[in-house]
């Protein structure tokens, strides 16, 4: 189940939120596991037992950690282990040992990934290294780790939250001190409304662009296979932010606060500035647990890009299984290693909006190693991007453009500042009126969503396959 | 209170939402996309080793969500407002005329249309007959110059078109000019269908194909009916659109139809479809493997087969006078033999009608049984 279809919307949530808020205090925390697991098993009951046992493992190793100080980096490293080794099997093991080391499929070879696997090892992850730090006490109570980890918003596409940053509010959950705030519950259904917007009125109408121009590359021309590059670099922000817009809204509504994971990534104005925009608790993630207790930039330049190497290398393969990925990762280690130590003072004297601009073909470049699988394909991509042969636009791709290219225009400029902006400038003159548009605005665009999510047949979710 | 009305809403929607489609359960069909609605997940969705109940169940309740039509409406208009003509496979002419998107022409259809071809041309040699190809452009074709102009040369009917030459056995009939010039339009607007003047040019350029004359246009009598909605309406969900007029001609002789082993009947028309779901099944009631029509009146000659889809519905009512018999076989539902029908029959005349689509796509026209 996804949160943009219909089946989550009127359904999962008017009868979670009925329960959740009629409940009391104290039993709330039990009702959100036992939903969220529902929400688990209702797109993949087969992988309950793993989720289950994820669970478990780090319960006690935590736990472990904390008690027995003396044997604490045992217990840590057999957690980690059984973390990283989960997500092995389920993520690399098959295309490891299928397509590098040719052997035949064996029975016990995971034929799907489990939804989230890669959301919700990080998330035990990071937990038990806080414990083994000491910078988080191991939690006693199962039923509250059991929540944290398998809470629906964020459990199958992020953010990837930290036990740290929603502990207070989840023993709180548990003690039955936390209330419901009715200013919480408005501002996350808007921002829940925003991302299902992003979501389903953006990100899918960029993507049918994409959809016809990705699948035949050879004659879109120079131009169209940029404008398709282009729409991807779109689809998958919206797409993707839209979904942790969904989750962040869906948490405030039951009164958490999750961290931000987007904060406006195509305005960067250089490749580091955009990694701390896109994918924020990924980036913090690796930040804290890799690449600082590797050295970070404290042992010398050498040191220090080998440690960005083995970030973004890894980086990479957390999105997948797959060389394309790795390639991607590595992608970007080439430009923050440019940037950082080779054209940082060139680049400083470029005016900001001129990086900006000169940076979106970048990105979208790399979304494009990003989106083929297969090294062909992407060949052919590319290819058409930096051949310079009539014709400009291709046929098709002209058409696609003239279909299209009102979303395009729409997404660019929601990718920016200016909604907000404008939307901040009537709030400072005429709040009444700036109050009342929000309610017509956010009710509209619900029912635009329901409208488009009912008709359209084309509604992907890019981050499930990570 | 102020602060609470985005709450009030959101619940109010999401109450009604789920409430109307706990209500809306037992609807089983959709009068405004013809199609029947999903059913509950049958007992293999739940099987562990492939896991549809997600997808199955989200149709299922999708389809039966309340105001659903008013819904699809609203998501068709939002994208054509925002100048995206292409509602899945149906594309808004500036005249507001809804035709379906092209046929593909890429070397995958190309190879079907050569198969399907192959096929016919076997089958008219094998009898020793020449078999005449009647197929029209389809109505986006005709209409491109109503089209947005990037959209304009992705019809390729004409390269297509062009693909029907060079079988020993087969004559194609040109219909693009007496489809696509001239005045007046020649294809429904709601629907993909030629329309009466399309059927009449169609038949028309046959017959002279045939050195025969036809009757002139002025000549037919028609009925119609002023509340014609076609399958691209549909499809399209643009219910907005003006419904449109059909006309449908009474054949100038005494007849006898029979539709597969069914009673004969003295009428082609079943008038009660026009206030179906499916107007156009006026014609014969829709689509059968063999249809018989016998011509009572004087002045038919010979026996004509016709190998067809739904675009020989409208046609063949403007041939039987001029025929003893007229047999029709769709190759979708014909069960029986094609050589046996022609010997019991006495077939003297082979004709294929049916859409560009139908003949590039079809694979049951190149297994039409001999």
């Amino acid at each position: 189940m996804v949160f943009s279809s219909i089946s989550f919307i009127f359904f999962f949530l008017p009868v979670f939120f009925l329960c959740y808020y009629l409940l009391r205090r104290k039993w709330r925390v039990g009702f959100l596991l036992f939903a969220s697991l529902i929400f688990y098993s209702w797109g993949e009951l087969k992988y309950l037992p793993l989720m289950v046992t994820v669970i478990a493992v780090n319960y006690l190793f935590a736990l472990f950690t904390e008690r027995f100080p003396a044997r604490k980096r045992l217990f840590l490293i057999v957690a980690i282990a059984f973390d990283i080794g989960s997500l092995f099997f389920y993520k690399y093991f098959t295309p490891l040992a299928v397509n590098v080391l040719r052997l035949p499929r064996l029975g016990f070879f995971p034929d799907s990934l489990p939804l989230g696997i890669s959301f919700f090892t990080f998330q035990a992850m990071s937990y038990v290294i806080d414990v083994y730090r000491g910078t988080t006490k191991a939690q006693r109570n199962p039923l509250i780790f059991g929540t944290y980890i398998t809470m629906f918003p964020q459990l199958i596409a992020g953010p990837i939250v930290r036990y740290s940053d929603i502990e207070t509010q989840i023993n709180g959950l548990a003690a039955g001190t936390q209330r419901i705030d009715p200013k919480n519950v408005s501002d996350g259904i808007g921002i829940f409304l925003i991302g299902l917007s992003k979501k389903v009125l953006l990100g899918n109408m960029i993507g049918e662009a994409w959809q016809f121009l990705s699948a035949n590359p050879a004659d879109l021309g120079i131009l169209g296979s940029w404008f398709g590059a282009f729409c991807y670099t779109l689809q998958i922000y919206y797409d993707f932010s839209g979904y942790s817009d969904m989750a962040i809204g869906l948490g405030r509504m039951m009164g958490f606060s999750f961290p931000q994971n987007f904060d406006h990534p195509y305005t960067a104005t250089s490749v580091t500035d955009f990694w701390r925009r896109w994918h924020m608790t990924l980036s913090g993630f690796f930040r804290d647990y890799v690449y600082i207790p590797l050295g970070g930039s404290r042992r010398g330049t050498a040191r220090t890009i080998l440690n960005m190497f083995i970030v973004w290398a890894l980086t990479g393969l957390w999105h997948g299984a797959s060389i394309t990925f790795v390639i991607w990762g590595l992608y970007y280690w080439v430009f923050l290693v440019l940037e950082r130590f080779v054209f940082r003072r060139v680049l400083d004297k470029i005016p900001a909006w001129i990086r900006t601009v000169l940076l979106f073909p970048v990105f979208s470049a790399g979304w494009v190693i990003f989106y083929f699988d297969d090294f062909s394909e992407m060949g052919r991509y590319f290819a058409g991007m930096f051949r310079f042969a009539a014709p400009v636009v291709g046929t098709d791709a002209l058409s696609v453009v003239a279909s299209y290219w009102v979303w395009f225009v729409l997404g660019l400029l929601c990718a920016g500042y200016l909604p907000q902006k404008l939307f901040r400038a009537i709030e400072r003159k005429k709040p009444v009126l700036a109050s009342v548009c929000r309610v017509i605005g956010l009710t509209v665009l619900f029912l635009l969503c329901i409208a488009a999510l009912v008709r359209q047949s084309y509604n992907p979710f890019i981050y499930f396959r990570f | 209170m102020r602060k609470h009305v985005l709450t009030i809403v959101f619940f109010l929607i999401l109450a009604v939402g789920f409430v109307g489609t706990l209500l809306n359960l037992g609807t089983g069909f959709s009068f405004a996309e013809r199609r029947v609605l999903s059913e509950f997940p049958k007992a293999d969705s739940f099987s562990l080793s492939r896991w549809t109940w997600d997808d199955d169940i989200e149709n299922y309740l999708s389809d039966h969500l309340p105001a659903r039509d008013v819904l699809t409406g609203i998501g068709a208009y939002m994208r054509l407002y925002a100048g995206t003509e292409r509602l899945d496979d149906i594309y808004v002419t500036r005249t507001g005329q809804l035709v379906e998107s092209p046929v593909d022409s890429g070397e995958k259809n190309l190879a079907s249309l050569e198969k399907n071809l192959k096929r016919l041309d076997r089958l008219a040699s094998e009898e020793g007959m020449q078999m005449t190809v009647l197929v029209p452009p389809s109505a986006g074709f005709a209409a491109r110059k109503d089209l947005r102009a990037s959209l304009r040369p992705l019809y390729r009917d004409d390269m297509l078109l062009g693909e029907i030459t060079g079988y020993p056995a087969l004559a194609a009939v040109d219909l693009t000019d007496a489809l696509c010039e001239g005045d007046g339009n020649r294809f429904y607007r709601t629907d993909n269908h030629w329309n009466a003047d399309g059927a009449y040019a169609a038949y028309a350029r046959y017959l002279e194909s045939r050195g025969k004359t036809p009757v002139p246009a002025e000549a037919i009598e028609y009925e119609s009916s002023p509340d014609f909605h076609g399958s691209t309406l549909s499809r399209s969900a643009l219910w907005l659109t003006p419904h449109e007029t059909i006309r449908y001609p009474i054949p100038a002789c005494t007849y006898e139809v029979q539709i597969e082993q069914e009673p004969v009947r003295d009428d082609l028309y079943f008038r009660e479809a026009l206030t179906s779901y499916d107007p156009y099944a006026v014609f014969f009631n829709g689509n059968y493997g063999t249809v018989r029509l016998i011509n009572r009146s004087p002045g038919g000659e010979g026996v004509l087969l016709v190998i067809k889809d739904s675009f020989a519905n409208s046609l063949v009512p403007l041939l039987l006078p001029h025929y003893k018999t007229v047999v029709m076989i769709d190759p979708r539902f014909f069960r029986g033999s094609v050589h046996d029908l022609i010997v019991s029959e006495g077939v003297d005349e082979l004709l294929c009608v049916c859409s560009l689509k139908t003949l590039v796509t079809d694979a049951k026209l190149r297994a039409l049984p001999g």
